[in-house]
């Protein structure tokens, strides 16, 4: 689950702004978008560095592409036996592309908390106005969301196994999406007086995770961006 | 500081509160009880303005929480006074998994702090005071989701005494709390109180109710006057007794009064003839093992629960009881060691049934006795033999044939808690697990489950999990204390009040 990727660490790509880290990952997507074999290698060199400096383990990224590993072998046939017609290395690239991807997605994750990223992306929606408030608040919500409706899941499941019933088929499915849907809507409704409760209104500032971006964050970016363009013309 | 005037208000179907005069004076500590389902909890959102009377008036620090009612149907005040008053009045609910709002503790009372615009260095100053005053500064970097219940009732009420309103509602804020949580809570509760906030605190726990200056029951919408009954001094003692921390224990201090085991794991899984109750061989269980987000919950346990009784289990928080409640129901299997019934695994359905808490969340059909029948249907037994096992679970727990066309939706809390516990035992399994069976419920509907348990105890073996220390004394012979995930104690209850 994408809540338990991150972990705690005070390496540069940890104490980095999140704002940056984030701007950075959708330029290695391009990076990535327009590489050929040659550079996919050199950059697969710079996610071994990046996972260095993040003193993240190379197993706990690979364990990103394991729900997608089907999906690659299947990317990888379809364009061996039609596109490439038996050429490997050519058939190879797609693939590669998204691996890496993946990777530095998950250096991303890895190295930034939620609300870090929460913050991020509030900052990148802010010519938006407020709607752009709204989506990022909902974003974050949804995301805190998640994992206890897949627990409220696990939940319902387990207690009607327990009087019994295996949730097969359409009796089976009642079984688990009317508890769950119910769950589901009462929980918001708590939620929003809980909301309300604590004095949510629209035109609250979120500052207390927000700070400037620092100097060796435009560097960055700017160094980024030079590189983006040699890169293209070589 | 709360003036409530005539205060009359109704769902669409039916009326919850009439006639309600109310003033609650600035650092006052009032205690609000009554049975489920009385009005207390629309009470509590009516003075922050969550819901508007139909009649009369409710006015915070002078503001009315609606608009003054016309001909036309009453709206909330301008959104203005809206915020001003809820800044006055927070509430912290019942169910600790729909109120976080942040992903991590720290990011949840940050949101509050963020709302009504408090400098950066004061946050942190007030996270550091709340988080402590309830003795959970090491959660502050959690993830919530990954909390135990008790833990995340914990962080709601950090995160809304953050805030530092004028007056804290309490609506069953406490009820997923261990004794020894519960009384740290009160404890900080008091202290705020002292430093003058206003505290109301609805529970039906009338032990909680000892530090309230005023208590005020509410019973069919209307106020009635209330006195703390007399416990005996026995009962007090009992009940500070069972405050007592046990988590400070070290399982070298743990002196054992079961049986000495006579079998080993290794002689378990060779022995083929049955062994009449539960044995728990050597059972440790880690959550995510290998990962770095392991979380071990139960370490090396080792239990013999005899057959034919109610056996209890004490837990505080997190202490790993509903792990073991899955384990001997056979929803999961144990990372290392044996859990067996009669010799064999435990399989949900057949051999064991579980209830979990609040079970009435997973009822599903349009009728009770259709609820009742789906598990049984999947059996195999003819529509006649299942009309007629109903029939008979039903009276097992006390129910009239009334509610059988009833949606389970529209029964009162006791109620729907009695026929979930029938849809368990319906499938007759020899040993059933209850996980905080009386969670949630006042006392009278309590009283009632605990008789049908005991009623039950009869037939089959019961084994009663909770961290109400009192109901298991009552209605156990044998009981275990867990404490971390480690077995502190087992032995009959007579030996329970030495041991403490």
């Amino acid at each position: 689950m994408m809540f338990a990727t991150y972990r705690k660490g005070d390496s540069y790509l940890h104490r980095l702004d999140s704002r940056t880290k984030l701007l950075l990952t959708v330029g290695m997507g391009i990076i990535v978008y327009l590489a050929g074999p040659m550079k996919l290698g050199l950059l697969g060199a710079v996610v071994l560095l990046l996972a260095a400096v993040g003193g993240i383990p190379i197993a706990s990224l690979l364990r990103g592409l394991r729900p997608i590993a089907i999906f690659l072998v299947l990317i990888f046939l379809t364009h061996l036996l039609v596109v490439s017609k038996g050429n490997v290395v050519a058939a190879a690239i797609p693939p590669a592309r998204f691996i890496l991807l993946i990777l530095f997605t998950m250096i991303l994750l890895h190295t930034t908390s939620q609300s870090e990223l929460k913050t991020a992306l509030a900052f990148f929606l802010r010519p938006l106005g407020r709607f752009g408030a709204d989506c990022a608040f909902m974003i974050g919500l949804a995301v805190t969301f998640i994992p206890g409706l897949l627990l409220d899941r696990d939940a319902i499941l387990r207690a009607q196994a327990a009087r019994g019933c295996k949730p097969t088929g359409i009796a089976g499915f009642t079984a688990l999406i009317v508890p769950l849907l119910r769950r589901s809507f009462r929980k918001a409704d708590e939620l929003s007086d809980a909301l309300e409760s604590r004095c949510y209104h629209r035109d609250a500032k979120r500052y207390y995770y927000g700070r400037a971006l620092a100097g060796r964050d435009y560097a960055l970016v700017i160094g980024f961006v030079a590189v983006l363009v040699l890169w293209v013309s070589i | 500081m709360i003036e409530l005037n005539d205060v009359y208000f109704a769902y669409p179907e039916k009326p919850v509160l009439s006639g309600i005069d109310l003033h609650i004076r600035r650092g006052e500590y009032l205690g609000i009880t009554g049975d489920n389902g009385s009005g207390k909890t629309a009470l509590a959102k009516l003075l922050n303005g969550l819901l508007i009377p139909c009649g009369g008036k409710i006015t915070v620090n002078g503001r009315s929480t609606a608009t003054p009612i016309s001909t036309s149907a009453p709206t909330t005040c301008d959104p203005e006074s809206l915020l001003a008053i809820r800044r006055s009045v927070g509430i912290v609910f019942q169910n600790p998994d729909a109120q976080a709002i942040g992903e991590t503790v720290e990011e949840d009372i940050v949101f509050g702090l963020e709302n009504i615009g408090i400098p950066k260095s004061e946050i942190d100053r007030r996270i550091n005071r709340y988080l402590d005053l309830l003795g959970i500064g090491d959660l502050r970097y959690k993830n919530i989701a990954l909390l135990s219940g008790g833990q995340k009732q914990l962080v709601n009420l950090a995160a809304v005494m953050a805030m530092e309103p004028e007056c804290i509602v309490f609506d069953e804020a406490l009820s997923m709390l261990d004794p020894t949580s519960r009384r740290n809570a009160l404890d900080a509760i008091s202290e705020l109180n002292r430093d003058h906030t206003a505290v109301i605190l609805i529970t039906h726990n009338h032990y909680d109710l000892c530090n309230c200056s005023r208590v005020i029951r509410i019973a069919e919408g209307r106020i009635t006057s209330w006195k703390l009954p007399e416990y005996g001094d026995e009962a007090i003692e009992n009940h500070k007794l069972a405050a007592t921390p046990t988590h400070r224990r070290t399982p070298s201090h743990t002196h054992t009064h079961a049986r000495p085991h006579t079998l080993t794991s290794a002689k378990v899984a060779r022995s083929p003839q049955k062994i009449p109750g539960i044995e728990i061989v050597h059972v440790s269980h880690t959550y995510n093992p290998g990962t770095d987000w392991a979380v071990p919950a139960l370490k090396n346990i080792d239990l013999r629960i005899e057959k034919g009784r109610v056996f209890g289990i004490i837990g505080g928080i997190g202490s790993g009881k509903s792990t073991l409640a899955s384990l001997i129901a056979g929803l999961d299997t144990p990372t290392t060691g044996s859990v067996t019934i009669d010799g064999i695994p435990p399989e949900p359905g057949k051999n064991a049934g579980i209830l979990f808490q609040h079970p009435e969340d997973f009822f599903f059909e349009k009728t009770v006795r259709e609820d009742m029948a789906f598990g049984l249907r999947k059996t195999g037994l003819s529509e006649n033999a299942i009309d007629r096992k109903i029939r008979s679970t039903m009276d097992a727990v006390g129910l009239d044939s009334g509610i059988f066309e009833k949606s389970p939706f529209h029964l009162s809390s006791g109620e729907r808690r009695l026929v979930s516990f029938g849809c368990v035992i319906a499938s007759a399994p020899d040993y059933l697990v209850l996980d905080e069976p009386t969670a949630g419920l006042d006392q009278k509907s309590r009283r009632g489950v605990l008789e049908v348990i005991s009623g039950v105890a009869c037939d089959l073996t019961v084994v009663y999990i909770s961290h109400r220390v009192r109901d298991v004394l009552d209605i156990s012979e044998r009981i275990a204390v867990l404490d971390d995930g480690v077995l502190a104690f087992t032995g009959m209850k007579d030996q329970y009040s030495d041991w403490r």
